[in-house]
């Protein structure tokens, strides 16, 4: 989506403000007469805060947008793994049999490198974003669901084909606006491996 | 990918601001500490032991109120540079905000959503789902508030730094995690307020609570999990590590659904997953005049950040 395109479409909103009443505080106030207050002696002068503050979204060399992605990539490809499991266990068609296979090495693969930066920068390895149902992230229910399927091949040609897709997205973003060196390498890297699988599972659909 | 708004929203926006002042009643009286209750249209919420009651010396505060802006599923706290990578969130206050947006970024375009004008400020939360389909709040307020701490520290609230970053709510909560979102039905106090979504009466509406914390630990605008630079006041003090007290923004949005929550679902979850992230893109003088004369003062002011 064009990013700057989307800036424009909303400039009009503030415009409806002018003509907005002013609510929720124009009534009285309900809690009670307010009681004399002691003027305050010694309120801070503006500009007091310390303004040397620092951005520390970012850890140990990583970026904001560097850890979000190690971050959220490293516990989706362990969800995929899940998947590709079932997929070896359940599934019937050989063909996504042995293409599970492959995409199960690749993962592996790439989680341990993620895992290493993140050991590398001294970020504890948690998922923030534990139990999310999330795009692209294979829960416990999408797990259940998939496994109870009636065709489980199909069921869980669709949930790869959307972690493949998201994940080829947000590894593209990452590879463009992270900054750490390993990290946006191995996102570019993730980015174009995730485009060719994505290629092979809907030649596979075909 | 959603839409920007529609021209729908324009009548929308207007058929609860009415309902707005009623509402400001109730939400004053939730402290934001997690088993703290909301209270009805006429009571105030017990405090929990160890609280001052801001009842006890008047009250301090100003608000922003802010129009739905869009929908993105994009998240600049916790995935920045990563579009589409978050669950979908409803924005309100800059329209320009999107997975790449910094402060910097919100005051350069200089625009809002908001009453009053001068708020650049950026608020999101996820997006609530009924049958599926999005839901907008009309209008979302957002209380700056001098409660929650001891009298001498309300005194001492000093304005967010430039660009400070904050998260309020837990989005990943499961059922029995404790959390600060509360659920409660507009003009319907007997509908006792639940950390999950709550079964609102034909003529009251669903609406949500949440506190953000209020006391900053003086050196970071955000941190790796965008939390742990803030945190929540210990009987009325900010605790050492977090010393410095600053506005306790409390949201408040209100959306145009009752009736049965199972149809309800927000796009992080069931309800208790409710939260809410803030860039303060404020311009400072402006949130230091407010600070100065409405919190530190103990003064109940509008919008404009002027004594009511």
């Amino acid at each position: 989506m064009p990013r700057r395109a989307r800036r424009v479409a909303t400039a009009a909103a503030v415009t409806l403000l002018a003509a907005l009443p002013l609510a929720g505080c124009g009534a009285e106030d309900d809690r009670g007469a307010a009681p004399d207050v002691t003027p305050v002696a010694e309120a801070p002068a503006a500009g007091a805060t310390d303004p040397a503050t620092v951005d520390g979204g970012a850890a140990h060399g990583l970026s904001g947008t560097d850890l979000a992605w190690l971050q959220l990539m490293a516990p989706m490809n362990d969800r995929t793994l899940l998947l590709l499991e079932l997929v070896g266990e359940s599934g019937d068609d050989a063909e996504l049999g042995a293409f599970a296979g492959e995409l199960a090495l690749t993962h592996a693969e790439e989680t341990t490198r993620m895992r290493e930066i993140l050991d590398e920068a001294g970020v504890p390895d948690t998922n923030p974003h534990e139990g999310h149902n999330m795009t692209g992230m294979v829960t416990d229910d999408e797990l259940a669901e998939i496994a109870a399927a009636s065709d489980v091949d199909a069921a869980a040609r669709e949930a790869l084909h959307e972690h493949l897709a998201q994940s080829a997205m947000i590894s593209g973003s990452a590879a463009e606006n992270g900054s750490d060196e390993a990290t946006t390498a191995l996102a570019a890297e993730l980015a174009e491996t995730r485009e060719g699988q994505l290629a092979s599972l809907e030649a596979l659909d075909a | 990918m959603t839409s920007p708004p529609t021209s729908r929203r324009r009548t929308r926006n207007r058929l609860l601001t009415v309902a707005v002042a009623g509402a400001a009643v109730a939400a004053l009286q939730l402290t934001g500490i997690p088993g703290a209750i909301a209270g009805d249209d006429t009571e105030a919420a017990p405090e929990p032991a160890g609280e001052v009651s801001a009842q006890s010396y008047g009250v301090a505060e100003f608000l922003a109120e802010c129009e739905f802006s869009h929908r993105l599923p994009d998240d600049p706290i916790v995935f920045p540079g990563l579009p589409g990578a978050s669950h979908m969130h409803s924005f309100f206050g800059s329209p320009v905000t999107d997975a790449h947006s910094t402060a910097a970024d919100l005051i350069e375009a200089g625009q809002t959503t908001c009453d009053p004008l001068v708020d650049l400020s950026s608020y999101w939360m996820p997006t609530l789902f009924v049958d599926g389909e999005p839901v907008e709040p009309q209008q979302a307020t957002f209380y700056y508030l001098g409660e929650g701490v001891n009298q001498d520290v309300t005194e001492r609230i000093q304005p967010y730094p430039e660009g400070l970053l904050m998260l309020a709510g837990n989005a990943v909560a499961g059922p029995d995690d404790p959390v600060i979102a509360r659920w409660s039905c507009l003009h319907a106090g007997e509908v006792e307020p639940s950390k999950d979504f709550v079964n609102c009466p034909e003529h009251s509406a669903l609406e949500s609570y949440l506190d953000f914390p209020q006391c900053w630990d003086g050196v970071n605008l955000d941190s790796p999990d965008h939390q742990s630079h803030m945190a929540y006041p210990v009987a009325g003090e900010c605790p050492e590590t977090h010393p410095v007290p600053v506005p306790k923004m409390r949201q408040v949005v209100r959306y145009p659904v009752n009736g049965d929550p199972s149809r309800f679902e927000l796009a992080s979850g069931p309800g208790y997953t409710m939260h809410a992230d803030f860039i303060n893109a404020w311009p400072q003088e402006e949130l230091e005049r407010r600070v100065r004369d409405c919190l530190n003062a103990i003064v109940k002011c509008g919008a404009d950040g002027n004594p009511l």
